[in-house]
């Protein structure tokens, strides 16, 4: 055992990076304990890459947690018997899972967007939320998805125009829902994020 | 919506999503051998509700007509059945998935959506000679990194530019679990692999590779052995005639690895054009290996989705390529502004077909529209 990295340190890094890792997968799941699961998994994978974590190249360690963390997505979906492509990979169809109920209910602005981009195929998510989310590179993110980077221009520019379809939409729906709810109490002054887009 | 908008609502987005404060512990909790000590689940909001699986038949296939080339003899056919069969795929039934939105404003409705699946056909011999056979290239080139070495073994082109090619990776290493399946007979490498991916792209491209999809031939497939075939499209009809480059790349999808160069065809497999009679619609142009569809000239729109496409034979019988219940479309891409480009997982007999039907939707409409085209011109 004496040999074994020492722990504190990778605390220290799972500390740094599980934010990272939890986003990416739940951004894939859309879900809070599969995003957890695959969270765990990928940082018991990082700690036998010990000259990974220790070596403090930030670029290259966030590269590979990204990448690990989509291939776990995948092996998650496998063990379920449904493939990625089943739940929405796929320029044909849209994902179709039933929304969190939590994310349903609520109506500030960070929810809602994430609302309006759960609607979206995870083709369109994987790269809106490495791109946006992280700040990667085109080519970081063909990298972490094995992607052509032209691919990768084409899905970023029509998920951008999805997601302002469906930002759209959510404005819509919840002014119907408000319009109900505030009957007769006025509309409130909360942004509307199809504005923006 | 621009990039800095973008990027705003993405982050936005997840401001508010954090991993538990005891991953760290948990992890390290594993790594050591531990009892797991792992959260409670959290609990389930939602779940994949039993679907009901529906086998989707299957239209009907090629003809049988007689082979009429002689270079075909000149590839060796397996490639070619490799390129244009089952590769031991297992077809995927079409599922449909129902459930119930269980809160905000569409709490207790109802939705049902399928999920389409995937269907493989062998072609025979007769038809591979007569559709493609004069136009088969067979290459046999090879580089080599990381102990691997990347051979390209033949490919075919249509004049739009869509390609069908086969390689192989041989090693003396266990190759056994250097592959993850992605489902739909699509293939990752996995972290166990030397080789991050294989990628295939022109001149004017380098070095970002052409929209490609892998399928793994599990029939020729061993420990040592693995061999795929690879669809892919260029991004225009041009370059249909310029080589393309082949990068087997190791180092974890940098630029490490070796090339390889393979000359253009000097044959393309004619493509056919299908339009409405008023040629208002989106139009099709296919080869037996896939469709470009494209919208007319007319119309100004930025943005076009197929839905369906179907092909209708002289004799009636009908072929689906995608479906809201099937999709035999390994590839697809957007090419430019106004076209997509498709790739088959199946050959698809362009001399007998008399009609085209197309289901697509344009940002100018709302609804999906569904035409018949026929042959145009």
């Amino acid at each position: 055992m004496g040999n074994d990295p020492p722990t504190a340190d990778f605390a220290k890094v799972v500390d740094a990076y599980r934010d990272m890792v939890y986003r990416i997968a739940y951004n894939r799941t859309r879900s809070h304990h599969d995003a957890d699961d695959a969270t765990q998994d990928v940082f018991v994978k990082l700690y036998a890459h010990t000259d990974l974590w220790q070596a403090g190249d930030e670029n290259h360690l966030r590269h590979w947690l990204a990448r690990v963390t989509i291939r776990e997505c995948v092996s998650l979906f496998r063990r379920y018997q449904r493939s990625p492509q089943d739940l929405g990979d796929d320029d044909h169809y849209a994902s179709d899972n039933p929304l969190p109920e939590a994310t349903l209910q609520s109506a500030d602005e960070g929810e809602r967007v994430r609302r309006a981009l759960f609607t979206l195929p995870e083709s369109y998510r994987d790269v809106l939320y490495l791109r946006y989310g992280l700040e990667m590179s085109t080519r970081q993110v063909a990298d972490v998805l094995g992607l052509p980077e032209p691919t990768v221009r084409t899905r970023l520019a029509r998920g951008r125009k999805r997601l302002a379809k469906a930002v759209g939409r959510e404005d819509k729906e919840t002014d119907h829902g408000r319009d109900k709810a505030d009957h007769g109490r006025g509309h409130g002054q909360e942004t509307h994020l199809s504005r923006l887009c | 919506m621009d990039e800095a908008t973008a990027k705003r609502l993405i982050s936005a987005a997840f401001a508010d999503v954090h991993s538990p404060n005891d991953t760290a512990e948990r992890v390290l909790s594993r790594v050591a051998g531990e009892q797991a000590a792992k959260h409670e689940p959290l609990r389930r909001l939602t779940s994949i509700p039993a679907s009901r699986r529906a086998r989707i038949g299957v239209a009907a296939a090629l003809g049988v007509a007689l082979a009429s080339s002689g270079a075909y003899a000149a590839v060796r056919s397996d490639l070619l059945a490799s390129a244009f069969g089952t590769k031991g795929q297992e077809e995927v039934a079409a599922t449909q998935v129902t459930g119930t939105f269980t809160g905000g404003p569409h709490k207790g409705e109802t939705f049902a959506e399928w999920r389409p699946g995937v269907t493989w056909q062998d072609a025979s011999e007769a038809d591979i000679q007569r559709l493609v056979g004069n136009y088969a290239v067979e290459v046999g080139s090879s580089t080599t990194a990381a102990d691997v070495t990347l051979t390209v073994e033949g490919f075919v082109t249509d004049e739009n530019g869509l390609s069908v090619a086969t390689y192989s990776l041989a090693s003396n290493r266990d190759m056994a679990t250097w592959t993850l399946d992605a489902g739909r007979g699509g293939f990752s490498f996995s972290e166990d692999s030397p080789v991050s991916a294989v990628q295939v792209w022109g001149p004017g491209t380098e070095p970002y590779g052409y929209p490609a999809k892998e399928i793994l031939d599990h029939t020729s497939t061993d420990n040592h052995t693995l061999h795929a075939v690879m669809y892919f499209g260029t991004w225009s009809s041009a370059a249909a005639r310029q080589g393309t480059t082949w990068r087997l790349s190791t180092g974890g999808g940098e630029t490490k690895g070796g090339q390889l160069l393979v000359d253009a065809p000097s044959k393309l497999i004619p493509a056919t054009s299908f339009a409405s009679d008023d040629q208002a619609d989106a139009q099709v142009s296919i080869s037996p290996i896939g469709a470009v569809v494209s919208l007319p000239e007319t119309d100004t729109s930025s943005e076009l989705d197929v839905d369906g496409l179907s092909v209708t034979y002289s004799d009636g019988s009908q072929e689906i390529l995608l479906s809201e219940t099937e999709d035999n479309i390994p590839e697809s891409f957007v090419r430019d502004d106004s076209s997509l480009g498709m790739l088959f997982n199946r050959l698809v007999d362009t001399e007998r077909i008399a009609a085209v039907k197309l289901t697509y939707r344009t940002s100018g409409l709302r609804e999906a529209q569904a035409v018949t085209l026929t042959p145009a011109g």
